[in-house]
């Protein structure tokens, strides 16, 4: 809804809050009258899930359908977040020389020197355990994410996208994943891994796709929060950014 | 167990509460705190439902690296 730092209370702005808010209340209730009494576990899935999780390589249900027995949608799913990746880069001017303060404060540095380390270890920790407990990849590059956003908003340091490494994180995700995909179809299908290794290709691709889903929301985050910086240093993407650079100067 | 309903019924009045005043509240920065919470909020209805990963990807994601954007969205909104 329209909202800015103060409220303008115009007839026409009012008619079509209200106009909002009486379609999602019919939509919610819709919803509700459709989702309410269907059965809660569907228990032909929850049945054939059961009885295959011994090929399946990892004891989690949800790993097991996420990597192995669905793993093409969770392909689509990175090659959806490399999209983002790539639509997000030219908005990230890579180093810039800020005009905005360096944070002095001791107490937020040491408290980033205190979390970093632990949340990467926390990181490491689901993605390991994601294959017998709740956990996985997309936790573990979710909180790895975070820690980078906490280097980020202390402005210790600040990531350049621009760079070999950076460029080989965001798509190492991908090209492992249909790196292993390929390789067993040596015996079998594409993606069907041989049941005797598949708990260590599924922990390989998980690792891969963990780096990339973190440098993926870094990317996401940066785009935005660097793109109201003005920007002295020399850019090696300067001459597309100039038209967008007019409308930003408003 | 009556504890047990009583939660939930918090959780289910709590999302709904959170959610109207997100977006009913008029100053910006107030909705994007209420969305923060109203995800975390989220994220133990995840737990309820048995769905712990759900529940972990929601927390840090949904509620971490939303709630970041947006305030970095605000930011360059003022």
């Amino acid at each position: 809804m329209f909202k800015t730092d103060d409220v303008s209370a115009k007839p026409a702005h009012v008619f079509y809050k209200a106009l909002i808010m009486v379609s999602m209340l019919a939509v919610t209730l819709s919803l509700l009258w459709v989702v309410l009494p269907a059965e809660v576990h569907s228990n032909a899935v929850a049945q054939k899930i059961t009885q295959n999780m011994a090929q399946s390589g990892v004891l989690n249900p949800v790993t097991a359908v996420l990597l192995n027995f669905r793993s093409y949608d969770t392909l689509l799913e990175i090659v959806v977040l490399l999209v983002v990746a790539i639509a997000c880069m030219p908005m990230h001017r890579g180093t810039v020389h800020t005009h905005e303060p360096v944070i002095t404060s001791s107490s937020v540095h040491s408290l980033v020197a205190l979390l970093v380390p632990l949340i990467t270890l926390v990181a490491g920790y689901m993605l390991w355990v994601g294959a017998f407990a709740p956990g996985g990849a997309f936790q573990a590059g979710a909180l790895l994410a975070s820690c980078g956003l906490l280097i980020i908003l202390s402005r210790k340091f600040t990531f350049e996208f621009h760079t070999l490494t950076a460029r080989i994180c965001l798509v190492m995700g991908l090209t492992i994943f249909v790196g292993v995909g390929i390789m067993s179809q040596q015996s079998g299908l594409f993606l069907q891994y041989p049941v005797e290794s598949a708990a260590g290709l599924i922990l390989f691709i998980e690792s891969a796709a963990t780096l990339s889903i973190a440098a993926t929301l870094l990317v996401c985050y940066l785009a935005l929060a660097q793109a109201n910086v003005r920007s002295n240093a020399p850019s090696a993407i300067q001459p597309m950014m100039q038209p967008a650079k007019v409308e930003q100067e408003k | 167990m009556p504890i047990d309903s009583l939660l939930d019924h918090l959780l289910v009045f709590g999302i709904l509460l959170f959610a109207a005043s997100a977006l009913l509240v008029s100053k910006l920065f107030s909705a994007i705190v209420l969305f923060i919470s109203l995800g975390l909020i989220v994220s133990l209805v995840w737990i309820r439902l048995g769905a712990v990963d759900v529940a972990i990807a929601e927390a840090a994601i949904g509620a971490g690296v939303t709630g970041v954007m947006l305030l970095a969205a605000w930011k360059r909104l003022r």
